[in-house]
């Protein structure tokens, strides 16, 4: 489907100006919001030692809501598929660029929720935690994102999945390190068909769907 | 017939049968309904109740807390689709009024997205009804859905439509989860903050499912007092109701200036909206 680059094709961008487009192309509000969100949680207390059950609670679940929202967001956002289709660069390295930044963004905002909870043992355990969780619904986000071919749809799935983790999961899994076990064997079941889906690209060009 | 009536009459049948032929939105809304009657039915809140129908009652406000909150999260980009640049103008050259037909943009859609849960309950009402042989189970879960769900999910859509326009989409999906769990389920002995959780503005419809669905009185007040955590009783259940209904209206008016402000050249986004 991707054209092959021809010899004499020179690659216009490939310092970091590619890093800073594809970051307007992600939406730098969304670059923004986990590190933004971690530290209004510090900032409420509600990130910190001893902010009790509610404050833990908000620090540990709304992150990777975020995380998975975000990426259903930037997956099913990308308005000219069919012209990315026609680049030497294949659409799945273009998105791939764009969930990387995400990615750093999402890890940035669990390192400074996890610094509130320093020089406790427990850090290292939620910012694990956050982690996980957010790469779970990530890649939940981006296989219903590219799977639906809608924000709107990959959205409410994203939900279902944060849900079904926090009232469901989380009581079959109650021990910390089997639920991080279990959440990254979800995001890789997760992300393989999305992957797949995305480097085949054909199925993104109806899209156009909010 | 007005004019009107005719341009809400038309688009909500063209953007429900666009939404229920897309799929999308009422399949997207699959996995959350099967999560909220899951949760309903190992709940024990629901499980600990004797009579049927009052089981039934409490259902449909566990199906209300976890599967309605998808359709604010779902619908939240519907009214920035149909503000984009070029698009007013267009549809401004129709006969029907810019109200009727935001009106029915977000009636046609929110019709398709609730039917799933709505089915969903009165199915549970239908097994309860057989079960126990008595019809009061379904009579609970069709009451439930119109004077419980119906509002709730006309609140929570209309504020995700006015979230959507003021802010980037994906952000207002995230206000609208924690707005909704703010309002619903998280009371002030949880939270530090205010919160309109068991009071007669909560859109969880607890005063519906007690007074007249047979579900125990802490879901309408949840052990508040004050002026506006009255005790559950058929007055307050109404009182919830019409509230909820104004708070809609209210979100629906805001996001209807909005658009018109946006219409006439202040503030337009081009492109990435999202």
């Amino acid at each position: 489907m991707n054209l092959a680059a021809l010899p004499g094709y020179v690659r216009g961008m490939h310092d970091w100006r590619l890093w800073r487009y594809e970051a307007r192309r992600a939406g730098r509000h969304l670059l923004v919001a986990p590190p933004v969100l971690a530290g209004v949680l510090l900032a409420t207390g509600l990130g910190l030692r001893g902010a009790g059950f509610t404050g833990a609670w908000l620090a540990q679940s709304a992150p990777p809501l975020v995380a998975g929202l975000a990426v259903a967001a930037v997956v099913g956002g990308e308005r000219a598929a069919e012209l990315h289709l026609s680049l030497p660069t294949p659409l799945r390295t273009t998105l791939g660029r764009r969930l990387a930044l995400l990615g750093a963004a999402t890890v940035l905002g669990a390192l400074i929720l996890a610094a509130g909870l320093l020089p406790d043992a427990h850090a290292l355990s939620r910012f694990a935690a956050l982690c996980a969780f957010g790469a779970m619904l990530g890649a939940a986000g981006a296989w219903s994102a590219a799977a639906l071919r809608s924000t709107a749809g990959a959205s409410t799935v994203v939900l279902a999945a944060w849900l079904a983790e926090l009232f469901v999961l989380d009581r079959i899994f109650a021990a910390p390190a089997v639920r991080i076990v279990a959440q990254l064997v979800l995001a890789a079941l997760f992300a393989a068909p999305a992957s797949r889906l995305l480097a085949e690209g054909r199925g993104l060009i109806e899209g156009g769907r909010e | 017939m007005t004019v009107t009536w005719c341009a809400v009459r038309g688009s909500v049948r063209y953007e429900a049968r666009m939404a229920a032929r897309d799929r999308v939105l009422w399949l997207s809304l699959l996995p959350l309904t099967g999560l909220a009657v899951l949760l309903a039915l190992s709940s024990p809140a629901v499980a600990g109740q004797a009579d049927a129908a009052g089981r039934i009652g409490t259902t449909v406000v566990v199906v209300n807390t976890f599967a309605v909150v998808g359709l604010g999260v779902a619908l939240a980009g519907r009214l920035t689709q149909h503000s984009r640049p070029g698009l007013t103008e267009v549809l401004d050259t129709t006969p029907g009024g810019r109200t009727a037909r935001l009106a029915g943009v977000l009636a046609g859609a929110l019709a398709v997205a609730l039917a799933p849960i709505a089915v969903v309950v009165v199915l549970l009402g239908v097994a309860a009804s057989v079960q126990a042989s008595s019809v009061a189970p379904l009579a609970h879960a069709v009451l439930g859905v119109v004077t419980v769900l119906a509002p709730a999910a006309l609140a929570i859509t209309t504020f995700a439509g006015l979230a959507g326009l003021l802010l980037p989409v994906a952000l207002a999906r995230v206000l609208v989860v924690a707005v909704w769990f703010w309002a619903t389920q998280l009371s002030p002995s949880i939270v530090p903050v205010p919160t309109p959780t068991g009071t007669v503005l909560s859109p969880l419809g607890g005063y519906q499912a007690v007074a007249w669905l047979g579900a125990r009185g802490v879901w309408a007040n949840r052990q508040r007092t004050g002026a506006l955590s009255p005790p559950p009783d058929s007055g307050s259940a109404l009182l919830n109701l019409v509230l909820v209904l104004a708070l809609a209206a209210v979100f629906f008016l805001a996001a209807r200036l909005v658009m018109a402000w946006r219409a006439d050249g202040h503030g337009t986004r081009d492109g990435a909206d999202r």
